[in-house]
């Protein structure tokens, strides 16, 4: 056993340690203290970041003549606006903006992604190549009805509505069993590293 | 100018989906459909939420979720701030400790803002604290660390989980779990569901997010598109159907007419 003598790897540790106090024992200043310098680090590293664009993508350029990029910086500030009651109200021009890019980006792939492509995806041809593609087939064709039925809010709740909602229900949730398994295996394997890194990288074990 | 290829039937339906969403929210509006919502049993937990806080003399935490407003998570974010429209509401009206947590930067004034005007609605504008809405960092992990050190801090009662969850969607639901506070999560997160359902008292899952901010205020105009997508569906369903049907019997048109 060699244990580190490298400083980060003490400090790396430690955090995680005080991040694991918190579930394994109950708050104690040791885990606010690794939580306020994770959440202020993740801060300073964003701003950093922030300040790098503005200057990278903002302010060089436009020292270069790109004059159309005083549209985005003018906006960008408006926002503090908010900050000066008198003048409040221009600050919600830029949100309005930044809201109305939003749903324009979606609207586009929404339709392309979530209707069309997964509509044509559906479209499956009966019988297939052999019994087990037909019921395979036939089973997700008839979960994707089931599962669209259960999405439909303002239909008459009639027998057969409501017999395929359960369906589209019952549907989801081994749906949900399946994906639970796999996220929980891809867990247990961010905890190996963890402990790879305690008992390799720090106490020199492994 | 023409429509580039592969986007012409999607260009149509554009416009149909949209003539059709206008047509609807009119016709709710003056009252020619007449819109009745399924009830959603995750929905009416809100306000069993906000009382239990209420009742403990503790806040009440609100999330937005991860999602930005100018990216495709644009949808569920807006979704999300239409509930907290609501929960503001029903937070002035109890006069129960409200707090909301922030991720990402750009949500940070619409949140603000909604919760601002959800007091002033209320009659309760000095109720209203300017640290009610928190930024807590925009990444991720950090994001949960801090809502989850806030959970023990602020000794939190009941919290409501709405919008686009990533990873950290097990982390935030378990921790507040183990607390014994009470929640409500409503997300379109296919890949964040299973873990809401196992660690959260009510799950609302999947559209009924984009049907959430209709179901609460009852606005007709809202219900009018609701019963729009309703139509879509139904639409999409006859399309998949047709196309089945035609692909089995070895033709690909409907195909052909949806890559047009």
């Amino acid at each position: 056993m060699q244990i580190s003598t490298n400083i980060w790897q003490w400090i790396s540790v430690a955090c995680v340690f005080g991040m694991w106090s918190l579930p394994l024992y109950k708050d104690n200043p040791f885990y606010r203290v690794c939580q306020n310098v994770f959440v202020g680090s993740c801060a300073g590293h964003a701003i950093g970041i922030a300040v790098g664009n503005i200057v990278n993508y903002g302010f060089q350029p436009l020292g270069q003549g790109k004059l159309d990029l005083l549209i985005p910086i003018i906006l960008g500030l408006m926002l503090y606006t908010r900050f000066f009651p008198g003048i409040a109200w221009l600050s919600r021009w830029p949100v309005a903006f930044l809201v109305g890019v939003g749903v324009g980006q979606t609207i586009y792939t929404s339709l392309r992604s979530q209707i069309i492509n997964q509509s044509i995806a559906a479209m499956t041809k009966f019988p297939g190549q052999d019994l087990a593609s037909s019921l395979n087939g036939l089973i997700s064709l008839i979960g994707l009805l089931a599962i669209l039925t259960y999405f439909l809010f303002t239909v008459p709740q009639s027998r057969f509505v409501k017999g395929m909602s359960q369906l589209g229900r019952w549907m989801m949730m081994v749906t949900f069993g399946v994906g639970f398994g796999n996220v929980v295996s891809g867990r247990l394997s961010v905890l190996l590293g963890e402990l790879l890194k305690i008992f390799g990288d720090w106490l020199g074990m492994i | 100018m023409s429509i580039a290829s592969g986007n012409v039937f999607g260009f149509w339906l554009f416009i149909a989906i949209s003539a059709l969403v206008i047509y609807t929210i009119n016709a709710s509006q003056r009252g020619k459909l007449k819109v009745t919502i399924r009830p959603i049993a995750g929905l009416e937990a809100i306000e069993e939420c906000v009382g239990r806080a209420t009742e403990m003399g503790r806040p009440v935490h609100f999330s937005p979720g991860l999602g930005d407003v100018v990216t495709t998570a644009a949808a569920d974010t807006l979704a999300a701030l239409q509930i907290l429209s609501y929960v503001t509401d029903v937070a002035a009206r109890y006069d129960a400790r409200f707090l909301v947590t922030i991720r990402m930067p750009n949500v940070y004034p619409l949140a603000s803002e909604t919760v601002r005007q959800g007091y002033i609605a209320a009659n309760k504008a000095d109720a209203y604290r300017e640290n009610t809405v928190r930024y807590i960092s925009s990444d991720q992990d950090a994001y949960a660390a801090g809502v989850i050190g806030l959970f023990h801090q602020e000794k939190v009662a009941s919290s409501i989980l709405a919008g686009l969850y990533m990873g950290e969607a097990l982390l935030l639901a378990e921790s507040a779990a183990r607390l014994g506070i009470m929640q409500v999560a409503i997300t379109a997160s296919v890949t964040q569901i299973p873990f809401f359902v196992a660690a959260c008292d009510y799950t609302v899952i999947g559209e009924e997010l984009y049907a959430a901010g209709a179901y609460l205020t009852d606005d007709k105009g809202r219900l009018g598109g609701i019963a729009a997508q309703d139509y879509i569906k139904l639409i999409v369903i006859v399309f998949i159907l047709l196309g089945t049907f035609m692909t089995s019997m070895g033709s690909n048109v409907i195909q052909e007419l949806l890559t047009m």
